[in-house]
């Protein structure tokens, strides 16, 4: 059995066991108090970025409400605009299925059907005359 | 924005169609029918009725078929007549047509038209058309299948067969020929021909029309061709097998021949090449082996091949509709 063990044990070094971990344990509080404060610091430090960053956001989204009310009233305005000018200005043409499928002219590159064409464009004037 | 239509007519004896730059295909009978009397207009709550409509409602009609010898008889009725199957059929093809669209036509009439009956079309027409073009119909066949090489269109209508010979350029007058011998006169040939034999059956146009588009032939075999024709009201089956080949060879040898004399008159350098290819079209190239008989009657002459084209009914319209879509704008601008 070691010196102290045998002290504790036997009740006789206490006192002198207590006096001898005083320091250590008055440090172990003054670092402890000492790591307590940097960490509120910076806790309050976080605290202060966010409530910036808070402040921010809600500047962004009021700016973006201010922008969408200005264009729901753009478009209202617009809309009422396009009710007045329909019916006098813009006329409404049908457009008809037979339009769309039309084939459209493809005019022959052939040299000699070009010549029968004619040809035969000549003959149709000869034809109204005659 | 106006649209500017073309359209593709093979206005003929018997049926007349249509091709449109829309991709419309229209046949109908050509024929307009008129209520006989006071009952038959309140039947129908019309002053007439068009081609097939009339043709079923014949009882009641009078009948008129303006185009009867392959072109427009040139009484005032037939020329009305014409004229209203004419604009039936293009407000049929094109229902949508707007106020200020435009229609431009090309009709095909046989190769040998008179100009007095080319005029009566331009005449009926120019108020619902805004150009019209007049070509002949074996030169539109040829223009349907660009066949402008040595080559002879042999179109069979019902009222006239037309030949065209072309060469790489726009047929002459000697290059076309156009005969009365074609459906209609294989008709009155084929009744003629079962009334000699069977006096007693009862026939009517529609029954040799069904008779010849199903069983005209001119092969020289073939299966027994029976009909059921009816005596004083009984149906019985009559073999008119021999009848309808002897009938049928009557349309097709004076065709042979007029091809013979086309060949002959040509270019003796391409004669072989013109034989080699004859092209038939037409209702008439519907006869079963009509290109086989036109190839055995070349066999003197070296030979020959025949094809019968694809599109019979609509290969004159197609041609003509071609013609129009092919057509720069300042060519019609001279019509």
């Amino acid at each position: 059995m070691s010196l102290i063990g045998y002290e504790i044990a036997t009740g006789i070094g206490g006192g002198k066991t207590i006096v001898a971990m005083l320091p250590g344990l008055t440090i172990l509080t003054l670092g402890g108090i000492i790591v307590w404060q940097l960490w509120k610091k910076k806790i309050s430090q976080l605290d202060q970025k966010n409530v910036k960053t808070s402040d921010k956001l809600t500047i962004a989204v009021n700016r973006l409400i201010t922008e969408n009310n200005e264009l729901s009233k753009k478009i209202n305005h617009l809309q009422t605009k396009i009710s007045t000018l329909q019916p006098t200005t813009i006329s409404q043409k049908s457009v008809t299925l037979d339009s769309l499928i039309n084939e459209s002219v493809k005019v022959t590159k052939n040299s000699s059907k070009l010549a029968m064409l004619k040809q035969i464009v000549a003959d149709n004037v000869a034809l109204r005359t005659t | 924005m106006s649209n500017t239509f073309y359209i593709g007519i093979d206005l003929g004896t018997s049926r007349s169609c249509l091709a449109t730059s829309t991709g419309k295909r229209i046949s109908t009978r050509t024929c307009v029918g008129y209520p006989k009397d006071i009952i038959s207009q309140k039947r129908f709550g019309k002053d007439y009725l068009l081609g097939d409509d009339a043709l079923n409602n014949r009882l009641a009609l009078n009948m008129i078929w303006p185009l009867a010898d392959g072109i427009i008889c040139e009484d005032k009725k037939s020329i009305e007549a014409t004229g209203l199957i004419l604009k039936h059929l293009i407000a049929e093809a094109l229902p949508e047509k707007q106020a200020d669209d435009k229609i431009y036509v090309a009709i095909g009439v046989p190769a040998q038209a008179s100009i007095n009956s080319k005029k009566v079309i331009i005449d009926i027409t120019k108020s619902f058309l805004d150009k019209i073009l007049i070509v002949s119909e074996a030169f539109s066949v040829a223009y349907s299948i660009d066949r402008f090489d040595e080559c002879l269109i042999v179109d069979i209508g019902a009222g006239t067969t037309d030949l065209c010979r072309m060469h790489g350029s726009m047929p002459e007058e000697e290059d076309q020929v156009t005969l009365n011998f074609a459906g209609n006169f294989l008709d009155n040939v084929i009744t003629q021909a079962i009334l000699e034999k069977f006096p007693e059956v009862q026939l009517t146009p529609q029954i040799i029309r069904r008779i010849k588009e199903k069983h005209g032939y001119v092969y020289d075999v073939s299966e027994p061709v029976q009909v059921t024709l009816t005596t004083q009201g009984l149906p019985a089956e009559y073999d008119i097998t021999d009848i309808l080949k002897e009938c049928c060879l009557k349309l097709t040898n004076p065709i042979s021949q007029a091809i013979q004399k086309l060949i002959a008159t040509f270019d003796p350098d391409f004669q072989k090449k013109l034989r080699n290819n004859i092209i038939i079209a037409g209702g008439g190239s519907r006869l079963k082996g009509i290109d086989i008989s036109i190839e055995k009657s070349l066999e003197k002459y070296g030979g020959g091949d025949a094809e019968c084209i694809q599109d019979a009914e609509f290969c004159g319209s197609i041609g003509a509709l071609k013609m129009c879509i092919e057509m720069p704008d300042d060519y019609w601008e001279e019509i």
